[in-house]
């Protein structure tokens, strides 16, 4: 691991800006119309492959027909995954900016840009609709069927109602975020002035404009939050629990709404350990983001445990017929290579590894963690998905217990295309979008320049942050 | 932080040691009225222990009442101190300085104050060390024990997690307390009180090491508590949770659900505290209209949150559609007296307070904020009576085991000698040693910092 010990890289990089030494825009714009070298194009190119791919998988998949669920388990896994990493990491602009942490600055774009993988999440969410049963094959749902009263095909109707508000709100959100950027870049850049007039909306920087931004952002910060816990909701209980006969988890709706968070961090890390390396935003992205970035890692990898082990409690404990089937599903059966391998690079992993300061301060560390985490989450989602879709939901009559646990699935080509196909489409949308939307905020950083500034302490110097309301 | 108010060390020293010097002169009035209502709650544990707990209202199937209500409702509020002191600590909230020591004196006399009802909830208190693992070769000749106890029964852990709470928060105390005691000690004349303070002191006497220690242990202090803030009442939680045979207790969220609601109805404690102190001390110049703003706001947070919890453990209670469990739920909402006390609770502990705390003037009227969340906890302290009693009193499926429980006047007056001891316990530890930190102020005051842009001043902070 390369050590740095120079912790403040970014705030004294901004304060040499702040004397005059480096205007801060004209650097980030001249990073951002910059030619995309090769490694950009390749990637681009790479991406976009395996997404056509994967929409010939999604293609395939459908003409298999709907009946048989077990064909679906990956692609519910992989559309999952979607929702429940890249879907989560605009989470830490929002709340990061809620408690105000000037850290967050040079990240909270890319965070925000994830918002765009939604759409991809939309795609791939589609069929699933048509493999989800409808509430008349008597399965347990919230909604409470009641012929004639309570539509047979509730948990598709609010669910998609609930993801269409989350995709939606989550695009709102970035484009308001980079309004005031899209202004700067129709003033300064030449060529795509067209484009990011129509994109800046009229943005002119008044008083009112930025008033109105602010309580924007914020309104709609905490309904992305709320569609975040609502969508993750219906993931957790019409499509996974309702679908394991006696699984009954209060928790597991929050725990997935964690999960999400989770994810979402570690792909932002390894994004923002991308930008630092390779995207020509060393003047920018210094230790502070992925020391920060890594503490929450840490902190949400505990709540992980923290989770898992109420959940297991509660269930090891009451060894009901019903819990019991349940654990033997997902925990102890055949799958409990898939759980193991989850605990450990979810859990045991990020926690060991980022106790040591001398991991979680590097700019090496958190991104391998990050990148553990992110295995580790496929791997749970496939634990959870996977094994409700190829359950046989027969109940054996004498003793209460599912008549059998079904073996772990092994891919076939279509699954493996969909897979890549849905780790890839999120990842060619950013691609593209980066080339349109800065990557690191300019608003934000300019505003910094303000706020922060190095003044002498007694016989040192300190920096010095403003806090405003 | 908008209001910034500079002041001088010595000015600090001589506002936050006053009430240690000398009395002022409501505190004697105010000891005693608090002692004599403890001392109608002992005289009522004095009954109890001579007659038996046949004096509470516990009967068959209801056999934990108001004691177990009023122990979780007190570790609960015990959740403010590691809430405000260690969590705000680590994120650096600049707010949280006037507050800390409070909160963590609230979460020491709280966490006694739920240990207590333990001790009045069993019919044999002086059998209590049965639930320790030491052999009967350590404790006498007690044959009649002849059992381990069962390390997997949450009773077990219940002492385990909150002994380790009680001490861990007693060590944190003392930590932050040193500096303070130290000025204590040089303020003091002479007498039995200088010789005291200056062996709690521990020879404090400000040397850049001793600094450094002195910032450094809090911390580390505050992370090595978290693990056991989370398990203190998750364990508590587990006491109902691990059970099947009671309707409504059976929830995986419970370890959750209990944890955001005590730190809800404990930040409210600090908040109502806080506002006490204010009026008591008057320490405007100290405890500001942003203190409570702030802590207003994250209130709204973990209130939205609690209340996300308390609409899942619901939905899923109904969601397998067992009768037991429906039919437990219809006596909650729609049985009176039940239905009264979930309504209250509901109303008290979420609509009406959330919906005051929206408002920025009310977040910054310490008159508004002591009622709100004098509210909130009247509707905690409901939601764990609701959580408790109504489940038990359908625990049987035979006809002469129906009944019911209402709390006896023995009952009523532990429950108020507990409150009485928790604020008795805070006054007397004002007496003694600030209840505000000098130190912490006044380190406050040089990290602080007004940048000016444009035509507008802003308060900033000093990274460290």
């Amino acid at each position: 691991m390369k050590k740095i010990k120079n912790n403040l890289i970014f705030t004294e990089r901004v304060i040499e800006r702040s004397l005059g030494k480096v205007p801060v825009n004209k650097e980030l714009i001249n990073i951002h119309n910059r030619k995309r070298g090769n490694t950009f194009n390749s990637f681009l190119y790479i991406t976009a492959f395996l997404s056509v791919f994967g929409i010939i998988g999604i293609i395939l998949r459908i003409m298999n027909g709907f009946d048989d669920m077990s064909a679906w388990s990956y692609y519910v896994t992989a559309c999952m995954f979607i929702f429940t990493t890249f879907m989560g990491a605009p989470m830490v602009s929002m709340a990061t900016k809620v408690a105000r942490g000037n850290w967050r600055r040079p990240i909270s774009r890319m965070s925000e840009i994830f918002c765009i993988s939604g759409i991809a999440g939309l795609i791939f969410f589609t069929p699933i609709l048509w493999v989800l049963p409808s509430l008349e094959d008597g399965r347990k749902t919230l909604w409470f069927f009641d012929p004639g009263k309570v539509p047979a095909y509730s948990p598709h109707i609010w669910s998609t109602l609930a993801l269409l508000g989350f995709v939606l709100t989550a695009l709102t959100l970035l484009w308001l975020n980079a309004r005031p950027d899209f202004a700067i870049l129709r003033d300064k850049s030449k060529g795509k002035s067209k484009i990011y007039s129509f994109l800046a909306y009229g943005w002119v920087g008044s008083t009112h404009q930025w008033g109105s931004l602010r309580d924007r952002v914020s309104v709609l910060g905490i309904f992305y939050f709320m569609l975040l816990l609502t969508v993750n909701y219906f993931f957790a209980s019409d499509f996974l629990m309702a679908l394991i006969p006696g699984w009954v988890d209060s928790l597991y709706p929050v725990t997935l709404s964690h999960n999400a968070i989770q994810g979402g961090v570690a792909i932002l890390t390894i994004a923002v350990f991308i930008m630092w390396k390779w995207g020509g935003y060393q003047n920018f992205i210094g230790l502070d983001q992925l020391w920060g970035l890594g503490k929450l890692l840490f902190g949400i990898s505990l709540l992980w445990f923290w989770f898992f082990i109420s959940s297991l409690m509660v269930l090891w404990y009451g060894k009901k017929p019903n819990e019991r089937d349940v654990l033997q599903l997902l925990m102890f059966g055949k799958y409990l290579p898939i759980f193991l391998f989850t605990f450990f690079f979810v859990c045991i992993i990020p926690f060991f590894a980022l106790t040591l300061d001398s991991i979680r301060k590097s700019y090496y560390g958190p991104p391998i963690i990050a990148l553990s985490v992110l295995i580790g989450n496929f791997l749970d989602r496939f634990r959870h998905y996977g094994s409700a879709y190829s359950l046989d939901r027969t109940i054996d009559d004498a003793t209460h217990r599912f008549a059998s646990l079904p073996d772990i699935a092994i891919p076939n080509m279509v699954d493996l295309m969909v897979i890549f196909g849905a780790v890839s489409m999120p990842l060619f949308f950013i691609l593209i979008i980066s080339k349109y939307v800065p990557v690191i905020s300019l608003w934000e950083n300019r505003e910094y320049l303000l706020y922060g500034s190095h003044e002498k302490y007694y016989k040192t110097e300190v920096l010095v942050e403003g806090k405003p309301y | 932080m908008q209001e910034h108010q500079q002041l001088s060390d010595s000015e600090i020293t001589e506002d936050l040691t006053a009430p240690v010097i000398r009395s002022a002169r409501w505190f004697w009035s105010f000891v005693g009225s608090l002692g004599f209502i403890m001392l109608v709650g002992i005289s009522g544990y004095i009954y109890e222990l001579y007659s038996g707990l046949g004096v509470t209202g516990v009967q068959r199937p209801v056999y934990w009442g108001a004691y177990i209500t009023n122990f979780v409702f007190w570790i609960g509020i015990s959740h403010a101190g590691i809430m405000v002191s260690a969590i705000l600590r680590l994120t650096q909230a600049e707010w949280k300085r006037p507050i800390t020591r409070a909160a963590e004196v609230l979460t020491l006399f709280s966490l006694i104050a739920a240990l207590s009802n333990i001790l009045f909830h069993v019919g044999r208190p002086w059998r209590i060390y049965w639930i320790t693992p030491l052999p009967p070769i350590f404790i006498g000749f007690d044959f009649a024990r002849g059992i381990w106890p069962n390390v997997r029964s949450p009773f077990v852990w219940d002492p385990v997690a909150v002994g380790t709470y009680l001490l861990s928060t007693i060590l944190f105390v003392y930590t932050c307390l040193i500096p303070d005691i130290a000025l204590v000690r040089d303020k003091v004349k002479s007498g039995p009180a200088k010789i005291v303070y200056s062996i709690l002191a521990l020879g404090f006497r400000g040397t850049p090491r001793q600094w450094k220690v002195q910032a450094t242990a809090p911390i580390l202090l505050s992370a090595l508590v978290l693990p056991i803030f989370v398990s203190v009442h998750s364990i508590v939680s587990w006491d109902f949770a691990v059970s099947i045979a009671v309707e409504g207790w059976h929830s995986t969220i419970f370890a959750p659900y209990f944890i955001i609601g005590a730190i809800h109805s404990g930040v409210s404690g600090v908040v109502t505290l806080m506002a006490g102190l204010l009026w008591l001390y008057k320490l405007d110049k100290y405890i500001k209209p942003d203190h409570f703003d702030a802590i207003g706001r994250l209130l709204v947070v973990v209130a939205t949150i609690w209340f996300f919890a308390l609409f899942l453990e619901w939905i899923y209670a109904l969601y397998p559609l067992e009768d037991p469990e429906i039919a437990l739920r219809n006596m909650q909402v729609s049985q009176p007296p039940w239905s009264y006390l979930f309504i209250v609770f509901l109303l008290t502990g979420f609509f009406i307070p959330v919906s005051a705390w929206l408002f920025k003037s009310v977040r910054r009227n310490p008159m508004w904020m002591f009622f709100t969340t004098i509210l909130v906890n009247i509707g905690m302290w409901l939601e764990r009576f609701l959580i408790i009693v109504p489940g038990l009193s359908r625990r049987t499926e035979l006809s002469f085991n129906w009944g019911s429980y209402a709390p006896s006047l023995v009952e009523i007056g532990l429950v108020a000698f507990t409150f009485a001891f928790v604020i008795c316990g805070i006054i007397v530890f004002a007496r003694i040693f600030p209840l505000i930190p000098p130190f912490d102020i006044k380190e406050g005051m040089r990290f602080r910092h007004v940048i000016k842009i444009g035509k507008k001043n802003i308060s900033a902070v000093v990274r460290e």
